[in-house]
């Protein structure tokens, strides 16, 4: 192109910025996120961004997949098949897409215990940790929706247990069983209505809700370490005095963390494709388990008696897991000390520790249940308690 | 109290915003109703008698596995749909039980829960003797 084609993009930028004023805009932007961080922000503050990078690429892989995928029963297992087997590169944009779920799920597990750990979702962020507790649960929805797709035995029956676990919340579980469903059971319009929840509105329920999530977080600035009552009194922009400004130096260890996720889930996904199995018929096959990240409720719900005064136990337990899980949602409102300092805040994290240690153990039990392990030459096999047998 | 509708303008804001809730309601109900599913009648389907192996014939009735089980008591039909949590249960020759592949449910040959977590025992369906077949119907 040469100075000529400079010289034209030139006269476009300054005929778009009579128009649109960019300039001036960008101006006041970069100004208003060069201002600074705290002083205490560092790597773990990154995992937010991550998450979000990772996003964007589950969108692009989701649209190429969306153009060979057909939602049916009778094409949905063959055109995965089609994707993996014949479309260009089609096998490792499916795994990039398999492995981009579960890097976003432990990416944002992660990001909430960072934000539990230091704070901040106190006063007066409460509302952004809300935000993001729904923004994590949708991203579960979005996982659990994905898996029935390719109308896999696994994925079919995966899809069959979990929405049982729906009809049987107390209430409102039948009818909202009757909404995802389509019907009694896992059927074509199954397949239509969690396609549609999938590309179209899970997404964008979650764009909604993350654009929210972002703005707030712009708007409050991250939290400081000083408690919530120093943080009124001396004002955000005064805890943040000798911090490192954001714009150019955080939002570069955000792009290097995220940059080095891409490129964990890109050498994962080639390396370790994910494998498509037999379509699902009407027999179940033995050995159905969840993702990893629904293990520990998969096993939990184990161990629930079959009837607790005639009602079936398994509705005690959905109700224990709902309040679990809006406690989860409603933290900021239950953990309610003024401090932010992990150091002064010990029964908040002995009482997360405790949760983390349950969550771990039932997940362990989970992945064990009617499995079998090999370890320094000893063979153990394992009930559905996950006992050695 | 405040007074009602001191001025134009809140009396308007007020018709507007009850204008649009009403508005947002209606196809709110008309989006939430559309999207019920519709329930289906009870189908039926024919088990050809020769279809028995081991005193058992599979079949499939509305896109879900059903079978006719032949007890002393004469023959029985039944939902193989595990009334856990839907998973298919196994009819098992040897042990004259239904057993569930997904979290160790066991039933009986009468459909009676014997182990694990199924709240209830299978669902029975109606049975017809038509000759050389049955018809189930549910
Ligand atoms: C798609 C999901 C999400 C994205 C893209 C996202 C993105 C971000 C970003 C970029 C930040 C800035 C600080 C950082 O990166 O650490 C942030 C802060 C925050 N996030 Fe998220 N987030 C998500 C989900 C969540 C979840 C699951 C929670 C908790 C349940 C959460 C709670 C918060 C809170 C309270 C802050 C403010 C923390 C502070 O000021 O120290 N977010 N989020
Ligand atoms: S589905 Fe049969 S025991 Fe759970």
């Amino acid at each position: 192109m040469g100075d000529h084609g400079l010289s034209l993009l030139g006269a476009l930028a300054d005929a778009l910025d009579r128009r649109l004023g960019w300039r001036e805009r960008r101006a006041r932007a970069i100004a208003d996120l060069s201002r600074p961080v705290p002083p205490h922000v560092g790597w773990a503050y990154t995992l937010g961004s991550t998450a979000l990078a990772l996003l964007v690429l589950q969108i692009a892989t989701g649209i190429a997949l969306a153009l060979h995928y057909q939602p049916t029963p009778e094409a949905a297992h063959a055109s995965v098949a089609h994707i993996q087997d014949r479309v260009r590169l089609g096998w490792l944009v499916r795994s990039a897409h398999a492995w981009g779920a579960h890097f976003l799920v432990a990416l944002l597990l992660a990001h909430a215990a960072r934000v539990f750990l230091t704070g901040g979702h106190k006063k007066p962020r409460e509302l952004t940790w809300v935000l993001g507790a729904k923004l994590l649960f949708i991203t579960l929805a979005l996982a659990f929706t994905g898996q029935l797709l390719p109308w896999s035995e696994l994925s079919y029956w995966g899809a069959v247990v979990g929405l049982e676990q729906v009809r049987i919340t107390p209430a409102v579980g039948p009818a909202a069983g009757d909404l995802l469903a389509g019907g009694p059971g896992v059927g074509p319009a199954t397949l239509t209505r969690f396609y549609v929840l999938h590309i179209l509105l899970l997404p964008a329920l979650a764009a909604a809700l993350l654009a929210a999530h972002l703005a707030l977080v712009r708007r409050l600035g991250i939290a400081p370490l000083a408690s919530t009552a120093e943080e009124d009194a001396q004002g955000h922009d005064a805890l943040c005095a000798g911090g490192d400004p954001y714009v150019p130096h955080h939002i570069l260890k955000e792009a290097a963390v995220a940059i080095v996720a891409a490129a964990a889930l890109v050498t994962a996904a080639a390396l370790w494709p994910p494998e498509l199995g037999a379509r699902a018929g009407r027999t179940t096959p033995p050995g159905i388990r969840p993702e990893w990240y629904f293990l520990a409720v998969y096993q939990y719900l184990k161990y629930w008696p079959s009837t607790i005064f005639g009602v079936p136990g398994e509705k005690f337990a959905v109700c224990l897991l709902i309040a679990a899980t809006t406690a989860f949602a409603a933290l900021p409102f239950l953990d309610r000390s003024p401090e932010r300092r992990p150091a002064r805040r010990k029964l908040a994290l002995a009482v997360a520790g405790c949760f983390l240690f349950a969550w771990t153990a039932l997940t362990l039990l989970g992945s064990l249940s009617e499995n079998e392990l090999s370890l320094f030459g000893h063979h153990w096999r394992f009930d559905t308690y996950g006992r050695p047998k | 109290m405040p007074e009602p509708f001191t001025n134009r303008r809140d009396f308007l804001n007020l018709a507007l915003g009850a204008w649009a809730a009403a508005a947002a309601g209606g196809v709110a109900g008309v989006l939430g109703a559309s999207a019920l599913p519709v329930h289906e009648p009870p189908q039926t389907v024919k088990v050809q008698k020769s279809d028995l192996k081991d005193g058992i014939a599979l079949a499939e009735l509305g896109g879900s596995p059903v079978a006719v089980l032949v007890t002393p008591a004469g023959p029985v039909a039944f939902s193989l749909s595990c009334t856990h949590a839907r998973c298919t249960v196994r009819w098992d020759p040897a042990a004259r039980g239904f057993a569930c592949p997904c979290h160790g449910g066991k039933f009986d040959a009468e459909g009676r829960v014997l182990a694990g977590p199924p709240p209830a025992p299978l669902r029975r369906l109606d049975l017809k003797d038509a000759g050389d077949a049955w018809e189930i119907t549910g």
